[in-house]
């Protein structure tokens, strides 16, 4: 499997009792992570499943991401928590991408890479960063290919 | 502004009706909310969630199809047997998928999405009824069930579309009305195909008086069209 770890765009920052949930991208988060998704897309970067977060800025990310799908997204909320080997197990496809937050993506990149989650300072992942993984996405059973800012991305 | 909450509230509150089985009502208004947040997303011009919502349905659609067609009046019991145990296996089958994290995510996701502004909702009324167009024209030009069937769909789009928008869809039902008419045979009639390709065995009358319906609601389908299409498509 290739495993592509999205982190969300840049979003608003939340007003005073909103719910974190329902924080939406920034404009500036929007029009940056177009030019990420054309990036992936001279990169011929295609996905037959994409999994994202159900908080509101993961899910427009995901949305803006879907240009680059070729099969089914789902949402899961295994994104919207510290990674687990249940989302590890509802993976399914062999071009995928995962759309979620930090520090858990931080955390699932070095789950599956180094085998411990607890070793994620190892990897820093910008909003809008893409880290992109070859393997078994079980602890361990990964490497890291690349791991791209979203100002390379825009810049291809 | 138009917010989804009234229908995700429906969708929310008919779940556990659907899970327990006990009222068809159950299935059968997640069913209709689903579909009805389906146009609410289209509208909104979000591609993202559509997938879930779509596998929501099929699971909840295989469960109502059969209950639709077990509370057929004159249904032969040996048929009426067959079609309750594909019951069973449908709810079997339903019941993980109401209990999954993937629900739960949707659920969630779809309680944060912020209201839809109306004129951006209104912009995109016209491709519901560029697609009815389409589907019409496929209809008209081939004059088969699958294409019928296509355009049912598609009026259904539009006359969700439309509530969204709070605006008028008497002729939208009207038509729905008659052309789901012919819709409801030709399923009881691919379940009795289905049903006899198991090694079922029903009357030749049963199937010759489904026939019979059928050929008189398509009539009826049609003629509907004509009268209303104007009106629809306007």
């Amino acid at each position: 499997m290739e495993l592509y770890l999205v982190r969300h765009a840049i979003a608003e920052e939340a007003l005073p009792g909103q719910p974190d949930d329902t924080r939406p991208l920034s404009e500036e988060g929007v029009q940056r992570f177009r030019e990420v998704v054309k990036g992936l897309k001279r990169l011929d970067i295609r996905f037959d499943r994409l999994y994202h977060s159900p908080k509101l800025r993961a899910v427009q990310t995901a949305d803006l991401l879907k240009p680059a799908l070729e099969g089914e997204s789902e949402v899961t909320p295994y994104l919207a928590e510290p990674p687990s080997t249940k989302l590890l197990k509802t993976l399914q496809g062999t071009q995928v991408a995962l759309v979620g937050h930090e520090p858990w993506m931080s955390q699932l990149c070095a789950l599956l890479t180094l085998g411990d989650s607890e070793e994620a300072g190892a990897f820093v992942f910008k909003k809008g960063g893409v880290a992109h993984l070859e393997g078994h996405p079980k602890p361990g059973g990964m490497r890291l290919l690349a791991l791209l800012t979203p100002k390379i991305l825009r810049q291809l | 502004m138009i917010s989804l909450t009234p229908w995700l509230q429906h969708l929310s509150e008919h779940l556990p009706v659907a899970r327990e089985g006990q009222d068809r009502e159950g299935v059968h208004q997640v069913r209709v909310a689903v579909r009805r947040l389906r146009v609410w997303l289209e509208l909104a011009g979000m591609g993202i969630l559509e997938d879930d919502l779509a596998w929501l349905v099929r699971g909840a659609g295989k469960v109502r199809d059969l209950e639709v067609l077990l509370g057929h009046p004159r249904l032969p019991k040996a048929f009426q047997d067959w079609a309750k145990d594909r019951l069973g296996e449908a709810r079997t089958e339903l019941v993980p998928m109401l209990d999954s994290a993937r629900l739960k995510g949707l659920l969630q996701a779809l309680s944060s999405l912020p209201p839809l502004e109306r004129p951006l909702a209104e912009g995109r009324l016209g491709r519901f009824v560029h697609r009815v167009r389409r589907r019409a024209e496929g209809w008209e030009r081939h004059d088969d069930f699958e294409r019928l069937h296509a355009l049912r769909r598609a009026l259904r789009k539009l006359r969700y579309a439309r509530e969204w928008l709070a605006l008028d869809t008497e002729a939208i039902k009207e038509l729905q009305d008659a052309l789901g008419a012919v819709g409801d045979i030709t399923f009881t009639l691919n379940y009795l195909d289905a049903f006899e390709a198991d090694g079922g065995k029903a009357t030749v009358q049963f199937r010759r008086g489904l026939e019979t319906r059928l050929t008189k609601a398509l009539g009826e389908a049609k003629a509907s069209w004509e009268s209303q299409k104007n009106a629809v498509l306007s």
